[in-house]
């Protein structure tokens, strides 16, 4: 079983989950699948090497983002929402869709990747690389010396943009009228004695 | 061929003495918890009650697995399986010793991390898939709570693997060789046992559960095998949670001293000794600690616990730094 097989498992398994996400009548179905395609993917990345990348994929998209889907999609009733899908009136949108993604797609294949695929199989290129089994780099510390070196700014700028999105929802969300909330003070509690109700109540 | 058959041989050299570690953890709890409430706790079955979790385990294995009528069948099988699953995998990485581990990779800590990120999904599922308000609420519960806790955990290991300066657990347990990274990092160290109660519904943070709320929370329709795999996937994940503390602050495998005295005495007892420190921890909590509010939960986890470790984590890297002590 080499890499290749592999591969061809896992792409055509995302492919069918994919598909899946669309077809299937049920939110939180649709909702499973996609889950699939995220750790099907991160499947592939480990399969290219990129373990920092894929174990993060698996973090941040399936342990977090689609957890927050699932519980929106949970609350929904969607048992009085009538669910049947007209696929056949998305269609020309979704070739339009389809060709603009497609295009750079296939220009980024053929620049990046080696379109010969006997270089890639399993009886050609069988030789070790002892450079980098003595002197290895992981690919966290290569993504570490090219985020602080090249991409600086761009790594301050993301930064800076999440934290706007960041006070944004918090501004948006939250009820500024003091009246209308209730606090409690848990100090303030455990600090009472019986001299509050008698200086309260003194002389009534 | 004959590598399928070792890799299988490892494999079951881990999951067997686990799931048994595991049965004798359930009859310690309810021991200790006996002891601390000056009973006896179960003490028929077998030489002072030793067999009582075997029993236990027939006794849910020879019930009948009902299957709710409303429920969707499929959803509702995986949820079990997959909470079981997961507490056994994230074992894979864990070094025993020195060399005593399954699979050496290099991003250890984020695998584990990983894998706890999942185990949301097999509790949301039974929670869904019951169909059944109290399973429900109870799901929705328990998976906001480990989401929330989960950020805390992940900056007190940050700190940690800063001090280590890598993923992996084994060089994270031989950076501890001078000193354990509990005594510079205690404030950590405290944070990540309470998390540790929260990220696997423990007592006093056990609100999925909340008997008198909730009936027992996301596993209320679960019978037989269906719920002890449930529980065995608990538990299991308890001892990982230990033995995870145990590798980030107590020094793994290392003895206390690097005397000879202590050194004969080989890796994975001391590492046992520390998990059983763990264990213990989770186990007095449970018999001594009322149940938190939610809103106080929530409130423990984002308002004080987030902003304290990420508070500690710039103090670690700012110290490191000024002192030049980071490793590499």
């Amino acid at each position: 079983m080499n890499s290749n097989t592999l591969f061809i498992i896992f792409s055509s398994l995302l492919v069918f989950c994919a598909f899946m996400v669309i077809v299937s009548k049920h939110p939180v179905f649709s909702l499973l699948f996609l889950v699939g395609c995220f750790i099907f993917s991160s499947f592939l990345l480990f399969l290219l090497e990129c373990e920092f990348l894929a174990l993060l994929f698996i973090v941040i998209y399936v342990g977090a983002i689609a957890v927050l889907f699932l519980f929106a999609i949970m609350m929904l009733d969607t048992k009085s929402i009538n669910l049947s899908k007209n696929a056949l009136k998305y269609i020309p949108i979704g070739f339009v869709f389809f060709i603009f993604f497609l295009i750079p797609l296939l220009n980024l294949v053929s620049d990046h990747f080696n379109t010969n695929f006997l270089a890639n199989s399993f009886y050609f290129n069988k030789y070790q690389n002892w450079y980098d089994m003595v002197d290895s780099v992981s690919d966290v510390e290569v993504y570490g010396h090219v985020l602080y070196s090249y991409f600086v700014l761009h790594f301050l700028i993301a930064g800076f943009t999440l934290l706007l999105v960041l006070i944004g929802v918090v501004y948006l969300t939250n009820n500024f009228n003091k009246s209308q909330i209730l606090e409690q003070s848990i100090s303030k509690q455990l600090s009472r004695n019986s001299s509050f109700f008698f200086d309260k109540f003194d002389g009534k | 061929m004959i590598l399928i058959l070792i890799t299988i041989l490892k494999i079951l050299s881990i999951v067997v003495p686990l799931l048994i570690a595991v049965a004798y953890f359930t009859i310690a709890e309810r021991k200790i918890m006996g002891s601390i409430q000056r009973r006896r706790g179960p003490n028929v079955v077998g030489f002072i009650g030793l067999l009582q979790p075997l029993a236990d385990g027939l006794k849910l294995f020879a019930k009948e697995t009902t299957l709710p009528a409303s429920a969707n069948t499929g959803i509702f099988l995986l949820a079990p399986s997959l909470s079981f699953i997961l507490s056994l995998i994230g074992w894979s990485v864990i070094p025993f010793s020195e060399g005593a581990v399954l699979c050496d990779i290099n991003l250890g800590i984020l695998y584990l991390f990983a894998i706890s990120s999942l185990n949301v999904y097999g509790i949301l599922f039974a929670g869904w898939s019951s169909n059944s308000k109290y399973a429900y609420l109870g799901a929705l519960r328990s998976a906001a709570q480990m989401i929330s806790y989960e950020i805390s955990i992940g900056f007190t290991v940050l700190s940690v693997v800063i001090c280590a300066g890598s993923f992996n657990l084994s060089t994270i347990v031989l950076a501890q060789k001078k000193i354990w990274f509990i005594f510079p990092l205690l404030p950590i160290f405290i944070i990540f046992y309470v998390s540790m109660l929260a990220e696997t519904n423990r007592h006093p943070f056990d609100l999925p559960e909340a008997e008198a709320e909730l009936v027992s929370g996301y596993n209320v329709e679960y019978s037989a095998m269906t719920f002890a795999l449930f529980f065995l996937g608990e538990y299991a994940n308890m001892l990982l949670m230990s033995t995870l503390s145990a590798i980030l602050f107590l020094g793994g495998w290392l003895p206390p001293l690097d005397i000879f005295f202590f050194n004969i005495i080989p890796g994975p007892i001391w590492l046992s000794l520390k998990i059983i420190i763990g264990a213990t921890f989770f186990i007095v909590t449970r018999a001594t600690l009322p149940r938190y509010r939610y809103d106080q939960l929530m409130f423990l986890g984002w308002k004080c616990f987030l902003p304290l470790t990420l508070g500690y984590l710039l103090f670690t890297v700012g110290i490191l730094i000024s002192f030049n002590w980071l490793p590499n």
